[in-house]
């Protein structure tokens, strides 16, 4: 199903306090497709994607999975955020944080089961339902967080800045974890990150978002192929686009006011959807 | 433990619970006993000193041989026995309803916003309120009987349960709620998967807390009018010249007091192990 943004907006407050945080942005995510959205801090992608999900309502706009619109969170889509840390159950087994992803989908026992067991193969964490998160690394905890998406086996899923809290070399593994997934689940993904590198490696096309206001500054296909994480980042096509999103981030001067530079380091950022 | 039996060996954290203990698990097993004597070992000599140098008056205080000589007495004593286990019962039940009303009374007025902040100042007024103050009021209300212990006890925690449970319910992680919200729970199963184990750790502690005040609002009530308990049996033998009894009844109760305590932190750790490395 395709995933419709239509002149969606987001203002934060209301009277002479009120900031906004996304200005009118459309776009269509087509069946099939991985998006990656990124832009500067306080440029709203993180408010996008909380719309996307349903978490957050727009103030103005709509979004559309298919042709129903979405008016709180739909099913069928999965969120992963950022923090791993903080939106697993501690007081939960790994198995049990996985199966009651499944709650609301009111599924045989045995079907949630089967389902557990094949989103923790699909991670590589087979085997780890009896462990707790907090007994696991980093790494091993956002895997986990994965596969609790992929129980309700979503035909869309949304990540929040999924790898943002691990290391470079399982960001890397996981890089190509999320891939391989999109194609074993057959799914729409849409994710939100900060690293440019990232967004042009995984997706088919990159969002790139300008700050103060949030607004869509470019919406960048990229034609890569099989991704490796040897080859990838030295095709051409993969430097020309890197390139082209890297400008847009860090220098969006031709279609913004003044002081976007001081904005890069995230600082004035109040914005944490 | 459950890690043990899986293929995969992950990273091993700091078992739950054991943070506190990290110092104290440097000393060995031996040392920590030793320890523990030689602290009360020199109180007891403290003691002993005192009052066989004559400074505390044995009217005060008698020395510890005279308690101890006293403790066999007491613990054989069908009537100490006997106050002992109207004091504990009563306890057990203002605790129990205490909790129970205090937990629900929390988790309501916090997990529905426009209960929040009329419910915390009536909470806060109340709590003001010592509960030994109201006696004469539940005196008036239930008289002498075990139903006015009770009360008093009930009142004493039931304010600071609410405030705990409220403060957990508050502090529940906004991203688990919206993870929750994701997989599309229905507000009941947010609270009951989310909030209520998020703020089970606070709650523990507000009702550890409350059996320490339960206690001892329950011997206040019993030293200040109660006919029954432990309370009265020490009033009783205060007045009948005793202190040697008066004491190792109180020694009886302040031993009981810390064991109890001691079960409910290990319950508590076992209950939210999780949290030591949340």
């Amino acid at each position: 199903m395709d995933l419709h943004v239509e002149g969606v907006k987001k203002v934060y407050g209301d009277g002479p306090t009120a900031r906004l945080a996304l200005d009118e942005t459309s776009f269509t995510v087509e069946s099939g497709q991985f998006i990656s959205i990124v832009g500067p801090s306080g440029c709203g992608k993180s408010t996008l994607l909380m719309m996307m999900a349903g978490l957050l309502k727009p103030t103005a706009g709509g979004i559309r999975l298919g042709s129903t619109p979405i008016s709180g969170p739909p099913p069928g889509v999965a969120v992963v955020f950022q923090d791993y840390g903080r939106s697993l159950f501690p007081w939960m087994t790994v198995g049990k944080n996985l199966s009651m992803a499944a709650a609301a989908d009111k599924l045989p026992k045995a079907e949630v089961a089967r389902r557990v067991d094949e989103a923790l193969t699909a991670v590589d964490l087979a085997g780890t339902q009896a462990l707790y998160p907090w007994q696991m690394s980093g790494g091993m905890q956002q895997r986990v967080a994965i596969a609790r998406a992929l129980v309700v086996e979503p035909t869309v899923m949304l990540m929040d800045e999924p790898l943002a809290a691990v290391d470079a070399q399982t960001r890397a593994d996981l890089e190509d974890l999320v891939l391989a997934l999109r194609d074993r689940y057959d799914m729409t993904v849409a994710m939100v990150t900060h690293d440019i590198d990232e967004a042009v490696y995984v997706a088919d096309r990159v969002i790139v978002l300008a700050a103060h206001p949030g607004r869509l500054i470019a919406d960048i296909p990229v034609d890569l192929g099989r991704r490796d994480q040897l080859t990838t980042k030295a095709e051409p096509e993969f430097v020309k686009r890197r390139a082209e999103v890297f400008t847009l981030v860090r220098r969006p001067a031709a279609t913004s006011s003044a002081g976007s530079d001081a904005e890069l380091d995230g600082r004035p950022s109040e914005l944490k959807a | 433990m459950t890690a043990a039996s899986t293929t995969t060996r992950p990273r091993q954290q700091v078992p739950p619970g054991s943070s506190r203990a990290v110092t104290a698990a440097q000393l060995s097993r031996t040392q920590r006993i030793l320890l523990g004597i030689l602290g009360t070992g020199s109180l007891i000599a403290l003691w002993q000193l005192g009052a066989s140098t004559g400074v505390i008056p044995p009217s005060a205080l008698p020395g510890p041989a005279v308690v101890a000589a006293a403790l066999p007495g007491v613990l054989t004593s069908g009537e100490f026995l006997g106050a002992l286990g109207d004091t504990l019962l009563t306890w057990l039940i203002a605790l129990a309803l205490g909790s129970a009303a205090g937990i629900l009374i929390g988790l309501v007025t916090s997990a529905i916003p426009f209960l929040r902040r009329p419910s915390m100042v009536v909470v806060n007024v109340a709590r003001a309120v010592p509960a030994t103050a109201l006696l004469p009021i539940a005196i008036l209300m239930f008289g002498l009987a075990t139903e006015m212990k009770v009360a008093i006890a009930f009142w004493a925690i039931l304010w600071p349960i609410i405030i705990n449970t409220s403060y957990g319910v508050l502090g529940t992680e906004p991203l688990r709620l919206d993870a929750a919200r994701s997989m599309r729970w229905p507000w009941w199963r947010r609270q009951v998967y989310v909030t209520l184990p998020s703020a089970l750790p606070s709650i523990l502690t507000g009702v550890r807390v409350a059996t320490g005040t339960a206690l001892v609002v329950v011997i206040a009530a019993e030293l200040l009018g109660a006919r029954s308990g432990v309370g009265t049996f020490l009033r009783l033998y205060q007045q009948a010249l005793r202190p040697d009894i008066v004491y190792a009844a109180v020694i009886v109760v302040g031993l009981l007091g810390a064991l109890l305590y001691t079960v409910l932190v290990r319950l508590e750790r076992r209950a939210v192990g999780w949290r030591a490395s949340a």
